[in-house]
C-alpha cells in the first residue's frame, strides 16, 4: 500500500481541485476573522478569535465531497484505476489507500483553515477563551468527522463508476447531511413554551403557551440520537467549544462507526466490482 | 511449447448476457497473438478478466502457469502490461509525469529509464504538454509506455489502432513489432482491422459469441488460406454453366465476377468453351485468400456451437 500512497500523494500535490479546496478553506477563515475584527472596531466588543475559528467544519463535508468526487472519480474517468489493478495491487489495498488519502487531504484542509484562523486572529482579536482541554476535545470531534466524511465520500467515489454523476450525488449527499443536521438542531432547539402576548382593554397580558413543535418523549430521544449521529448535525454542534455536547465521546464513537461501516461496506462492494 | 496465457472454459456473464462462453485459448510465449472477432464477440471482456479488472463467472485461466485463483497471480500480473479500450492516463499530467506516477505505483525507485521509455514510444518531444491535449495516437503510445513501465514480458493491447490515422497505424505497427522482436515481449492484440493484424500476428485466435472458434499460427493460416482465380466475364450465367460442366468449385461474387477455387485451371479449355458460348473473358487473376476472407469463411453468419 505504501507504493499506492506514494503515488496518490504525489498526484495530490499537483491536484488543482485540492488546492482550490485549500484556498477556499483558508479564505473562509480569513474572511471570518476579518469580519470579527470589523465587529471589534465598529462595536468595540471584545471578540475571541474562536468566534468563527471552527466554523470551517460545517463546509468541510461539502469540500470533502467535491474533492473525493473529482480526485478519486478521475481514476474512473481517465481509466487509471486499471493501471493499479494490472500492476498487481489488491483491491483492498487500493480502496484503503484512497480512504487514507481522502482523510489526509481532509485533515490538511481543516489544518489550513485553523492555521489561517489562528495566525490572523491572534494579532487582530483577543486570544483563546476556551480551556486547552475543551479545544482538544473539540478538535478530536473534528478528527472523528474527518474519518466519517472521508469514508462516506471515498465510498461514493469508488462505487460510482461515472465521475460526473458520482461527484454530483456526493455533493447532494453532503448538502443533504448538512440540511438534515440543521433541521435536527433546529427542532431540538425549539423551546418547550413560548410567550403569547395579547392586549385587553386595560392590560397587556403575557402568558406562556406550550410549544406544539417541542419534541418530547421517544421522539425527542430519537432526535437527540440523530443530532449526535448524523455527521451534518455533529458538524453544526462542533463549530464552537462553548457548547460542547456532554457526554462528548458518543459523537466521536459514532463518527468512527460511520467511517468503519462505510469503509467495510465499500471494500466489500469494491472487491466484487467489475471494473470497466 | 510454453504459454504465457492459458484459458480453460472461461465464462463471463453480465446479468443475462454471456460475454464469454467456454472460452479456451493459449497464447504462446514470444508470439504476437492476433485476437480476432466482431464487436461484442468477447475480446475486451477476456482482456479485462486476465488483467484482474473482472472475475470470471466460471472456468479458469493462468498467467505464466499461475492459476488466477492463486495468491501468486498478482506477482504474475506484474509481468504483464495492458491497454484496455482507451489508454489509462491522467489527462491533466504530462507524459513524463504520467510515467512517474506509474513508476510510483510499481514501486520503482528511480525515474532514470523514463526518457528512454518516452523515446521508445516516440513521445520524448512532448515536454510539459498535458496528455489531454495529445492526439489519439500519442495517447495510445503513452498508454503503451505506461504498460511498459514495469518491464513486462506480456502485453495485452485492446484495439490499439482503432481511430488512428494511417501514419499512426504505421507507427503503432512498428512499435509493436519492435517490442516483440527487440524486447521479446509476447503481445496479445485484439482488433477487427484484419489487414493490419495480418501484417503483425504470428498466431491468431478467432472468437465469436464469446467462444474461440479457431486458433491457428500465421504459417498454418497461410497454408489453410485457399488460392483462387478471380475471373471477370461478360455473362456470368454462361460462366456458371461452364464451370459446373467442368466440375470446378467456384463462387459468384458479383454480376460478372466469380472466384474459382482450384489449384490449376484448364485456362485454354475454359476460355475456348466460354468463347464458343459468346461469353468474353474480361480479366483473370490468381489471388491468395486474405485473412479477411478466411475470417468470413470461418465466422460469417454461421453458428459455431
Amino acid at each position: 500500500m505504501n507504493k499506492l500512497l506514494a503515488a496518490h500523494f504525489a498526484r495530490l500535490r499537483k491536484s488543482r481541485v485540492f488546492w482550490l479546496c485549500a484556498i477556499f478553506m483558508a479564505g473562509y477563515s480569513l474572511f471570518g476573522q476579518l469580519m470579527n475584527y470589523y465587529d471589534l472596531v465598529t462595536y468595540g466588543e471584545a471578540v475571541s478569535l474562536e468566534n468563527s475559528l471552527y466554523g470551517y467544519i460545517v463546509f468541510y463535508g461539502i469540500l470533502q465531497a467535491v474533492f473525493c468526487g473529482l480526485f478519486i472519480g478521475t481514476e474512473y474517468s481517465d481509466g487509471t484505476l486499471r493501471n493499479k489493478l494490472v500492476a498487481g495491487h489488491s483491491r483492498i489495498a487500493i480502496y484503503l489507500s484512497f480512504w487514507i488519502l481522502s482523510a489526509a487531504a481532509g485533515l490538511f484542509l481543516c489544518l489550513i483553515s485553523l492555521a489561517v484562523g489562528v495566525l490572523t486572529g491572534l494579532p487582530l482579536l483577543s486570544g483563546f477563551q476556551s480551556s486547552p482541554w475543551d479545544i482538544l476535545t473539540l478538535l478530536l470531534g473534528h478528527l472523528g468527522l474527518i474519518a466519517a466524511y472521508s469514508s462516506i465520500f471515498t465510498f461514493m467515489a469508488l462505487i460510482w463508476q461515472n465521475k460526473a454523476s458520482g461527484a454530483v450525488v456526493s455533493l447532494l449527499l453532503a448538502f443533504l447531511l448538512l440540511f438534515a443536521g440543521g433541521y435536527i438542531n433546529a427542532r431540538l432547539s425549539e423551546p418547550p413554551v413560548y410567550s403569547n402576548v395579547y392586549m385587553t382593554e386595560a392590560h397587556m397580558i403575557a402568558e406562556e403557551v406550550p410549544n406544539p413543535d417541542y419534541l418530547t418523549g421517544t421522539t425527542r430521544e430519537v432526535y437527540e440520537f440523530l443530532r449526535d449521529f448524523v455527521p451534518g448535525s455533529q458538524a453544526i454542534q462542533l463549530t464552537t467549544s462553548s457548547a460542547l455536547p456532554r457526554p462528548f465521546w458518543p459523537l466521536v464513537l459514532y463518527s468512527l462507526l460511520i467511517g468503519g461501516f462505510f469503509a467495510g461496506w465499500g471494500v466489500f462492494i469494491f472487491y466484487r466490482k467489475d471494473i470497466r | 511449447m510454453e504459454y504465457v496465457l492459458e484459458t480453460r472454459g472461461l465464462c463471463k456473464e453480465y446479468k443475462h448476457f454471456k460475454a464469454l462462453n467456454n472460452c479456451t485459448m493459449r497464447v504462446p510465449k514470444g508470439a504476437i497473438y492476433g485476437f480476432v472477432g466482431k464487436n461484442g464477440a468477447g475480446k475486451t471482456t477476456l482482456i479485462r478478466l486476465i488483467s484482474g479488472l473482472q472475475r470470471p463467472t466460471s472456468g479458469d485461466y493462468s498467467l505464466y502457469g499461475v492459476p488466477y485463483t492463486s495468491k501468486e497471480i498478482t506477482r504474475s500480473r506484474r509481468r504483464m502490461g495492458a491497454v484496455i479500450e482507451t489508454p489509462s492516463i491522467y489527462g491533466e499530467m504530462s507524459a513524463e509525469d504520467n510515467l512517474k506516477e506509474q513508476y510510483r505505483i510499481l514501486g520503482l525507485p528511480s525515474f532514470d529509464k523514463i526518457p528512454s521509455l518516452l523515446e521508445t514510444v516516440g513521445l520524448s518531444h512532448t515536454g510539459k504538454k498535458k496528455a489531454k491535449n495529445f492526439s489519439l495516437g500519442m495517447r495510445q503510445r503513452l498508454g503503451i509506455a505506461l504498460s511498459l513501465a514495469g518491464d513486462p514480458d506480456f502485453l495485452a493491447l485492446d484495439e490499439p489502432i482503432n481511430g488512428l490515422d494511417p501514419q499512426g497505424i504505421i507507427e503503432m505497427r512498428e512499435l509493436i513489432l519492435r517490442l516483440n522482436q527487440e524486447r521479446r515481449i509476447t503481445v496479445l492484440i485484439s482488433s477487427h482491422i484484419l489487414d493490419e493484424l495480418a501484417r503483425l500476428a504470428t498466431h491468431y485466435g478467432f472468437i465469436d459469441k464469446g467462444h474461440i472458434v479457431k486458433e491457428i499460427s500465421a504459417d498454418d493460416l497461410e497454408n489453410a488460406c485457399r488460392k483462387y482465380t478471380r475471373i471477370e466475364v461478360s455473362d456470368i450465367g454462361v460462366l456458371a454453366r461452364v464451370l459446373d460442366r467442368l466440375g470446378l468449385e467456384y463462387q459468384v461474387v458479383s454480376k460478372n465476377t466469380a472466384q474459382i477455387y482450384q489449384a490449376t485451371i484448364p485456362v485454354s479449355q475454359l476460355v475456348e468453351t466460354l468463347s464458343a458460348e459468346h461469353c468474353q473473358v474480361l480479366s483473370m487473376k490468381e489471388q491468395d485468400e486474405s485473412l479477411e476472407s478466411y475470417y468470413i469463411r470461418l465466422i460469417g453468419g454461421e453458428e459455431h456451437e
